[in-house]
């Protein structure tokens, strides 16, 4: 038989129970309300933009909070073609195929020779490279016209993909050089053991190893260059040889009035972007922190 | 045996290969890199106006003129300092508070991340378009809503009265940043130990009280760094700005790049614009070495511990 203060404990421990598994179950839809409310924030105006991506003006202005009755997919067309935003599409392809590529190729280069190799200046160069991280690309805005005109280069795409280059190295050799810090000495040794020369060492070995850090290093850069607007804003003059965020900017002053297309470009440039990011969520999201807390 | 003889030839080699290596790279960033931003401080000496040759010296006349009597600078400097300071006291919480939510290994908490993370790709172009259209006064979203829950008198012209222009562009910055903070500190947050949480609860701690007084401070670290990088990255930016506002309405949106952009591309003051220029990067410079040194200390700290 169960006594007397064993029974009263039960039961206290029972509604302690009780009690915690109610708090439990209300801090779980605390929770989630905070989080489906912030939820709301974030994804609202995305939401938004697409629905009005597809209603015409009338709907537009008449009907704000219902779904597009007759889905008008031509606003995509006429934003593609008509507001010659298929150019500008192809223009950042080039450009930020071309920048991406020349990084993630001179990038691990400059990242291994500053990781493993010693050759004098090393030191002041890793801090000069370190440097671009922090200044603004604005500051040097002004010399970097004047250059451009100096050379020529005004309205050619190299115009956007040098100066994308030379700002998007910083962090990327950053990048490169920890992970190739971070390779063992005991390859090195076996690679000469193995009869291997230096620069063997570095195309044989050493960069296939890196191809993770090279990718993650590419698609970071592919999605902070194609972003990129102001080089695009100061440094190309014909609208011909506008990239996406600078021909949506035009866009908004020319399509002010045609609101379907307007919200058809806005996703037509971002479109991109996003599809990178749902592929490669988890490496945008390790490289990005990163990258926010070396460069900001 | 290794003579001297080749041990330097050895020497030789890979130091041949290290400025191989890093040539291509430092050719690019030397030239369009270090020495634009070498440049400007010399163009800033100038009366200039950007197109024609002609210069004339004045030497730091700019800077004269922009710390004594540009009320424009003054008001966008205050202005960056506002969203800076608001992404300190707002952003950085908001974003450990979620993280906190985020680290309870809810079951979509994976669905959450990849939306809070979203705004952090889109460009800030298209970011700042969005929000434009959710502002305006007479189809946006946000004042429908508004009307919707009675608050007809609560409306205002958002981006369009420069009383609330500033704070619909912050609402829009913290859009963008909130999640990439809490991104950061989520990460940050798994290093720490799931016992250090037990033994919180078992002394009672409520939750809020665990996040202000254990998880906060073991990942002042991190938060360091954010602050330090939110305040620059606020000298920095221009795009969000830009496609809102310019600026406008009255400099109630003024920062310092926008202010730079429209001496150098509107009024053709280049030589003017240089010498903000030159102002940006000494701030810059100097929340750099505030960083660096709060590093080192760390560092330090770290090697006692």
């Amino acid at each position: 038989m169960v006594g007397f203060p064993e029974r009263v404990e039960a039961r206290a421990r029972y509604s302690l129970e009780r009690r915690k598994h109610h708090k439990n179950i209300a801090g779980r839809v605390l929770l989630y309300a905070v989080l489906g409310f912030y939820s709301l924030y974030v994804l609202y105006p995305l939401f938004w933009v697409g629905v009005n991506s597809l209603k015409d003006n009338q709907a537009f202005f008449e009907q704000p909070w219902s779904m597009p009755v007759n889905p008008r997919w031509e606003n995509y067309r006429e934003a593609w073609v008509g507001g010659r935003l298929g150019r500008s599409f192809a223009n950042s392809m080039v450009v930020t195929g071309l920048s991406v590529l020349s990084i993630a190729f001179i990038a691990p280069m400059a990242g291994y020779a500053l990781a493993r190799l010693d050759f004098p200046l090393k030191r002041p160069l890793f801090y000069l490279f370190l440097s671009g991280m922090f200044v603004a690309p604005v500051t040097g805005l002004i010399p970097l016209v004047k250059l451009m005109r100096s050379l020529g280069l005004v309205d050619t795409c190299w115009t956007l993909i040098l100066p994308n280059i030379a700002y998007g190295l910083p962090l990327s050799i950053f990048m490169m050089r920890s992970f190739f810090v971070g390779i063992p000495r005991s390859i090195d040794d076996a690679a000469t053991a193995y009869g291997l020369s230096r620069w063997q060492m570095y195309w044989l070995i050493a960069l296939p190893m890196s191809v993770p850090t090279v990718n993650t290093v590419a698609i970071l850069q592919t999605v902070y260059i194609w972003n990129e607007f102001l080089f695009s804003l100061v440094l190309v003059r014909s609208p011909e040889r506008f990239t996406m965020p600078r021909a949506l900017m035009t866009f908004k002053g020319t399509f002010i009035t045609a609101f379907g297309p307007l919200n058809a470009a806005v996703i037509l440039s971002a479109v991109p972007t996003i599809i990178v990011y749902f592929v490669f969520a988890d490496r945008i999201r390790r490289g990005m922190s990163m990258g926010f807390s070396a460069k900001g | 045996m290794i003579g001297l003889h080749d041990l330097k030839r050895k020497r030789d080699s890979e130091s041949l290969m290290g400025v191989a290596l890093a040539a291509p790279a430092l050719l690019v960033f030397l030239v369009f890199f270090v020495y634009p931003n070498l440049e400007v401080a010399y163009l800033s000496l100038f009366n200039w106006a950007g197109i024609s040759k002609l210069k004339t010296f004045v030497g730091l006349d700019n800077y004269a003129e922009l710390i004594f009597r540009d009320e424009v600078f003054r008001k966008a400097i205050v202005n960056t300092a506002v969203i800076a300071l608001q992404s300190i006291v707002i952003q950085i919480p908001a974003a450990l508070a979620i993280s906190v939510a985020l680290n309870r290994r809810l079951a979509l908490g994976r669905l959450f991340m990849t939306i809070f993370f979203l705004p952090t790709v889109i460009s800030l172009v298209a970011t700042g378009m969005i929000w434009s259209l959710m502002y305006d006064p007479s189809f946006g979203s946000i004042n429908l809503l508004l009307g919707v829950l009675g608050l007809e008198r609560l409306q205002p012209a958002w981006l369009g009265d420069p009383s609330t222009a500033l704070l619909a562009v912050i609402i829009t910055i913290n859009w963008v940043y909130v999640g990439l903070y809490a991104v950061i500190l989520s990460s940050a947050l798994k290093t720490i130990p799931q016992s250090v949480f037990d033994s919180a609860k078992v002394d009672g701690l409520s939750e809020f009280a665990t996040t202000v007084r254990i998880t906060a401070p073991m990942l002042r670290e991190v938060i360091a760094v954010l602050v330090v990088m939110s305040v620059s990255g606020s000298f920095k930016s221009f795009d969000l700005i830009w496609s809102m506002t310019g600026g406008g309405p009255v400099n109630s949106t003024e920062i310092v790049t926008t202010h730079l952009y429209k001496m150098a591309f509107r009024y053709m003051r280049s030589g003017y614009a240089s010498a903000i220029g030159v102002c940006i990067f000494l701030i810059c410079l100097a929340i750099t070495a505030v960083q660096l040194k709060a590093m080192k200390v760390r560092a330090a700290g770290r090697r006692e511990g």
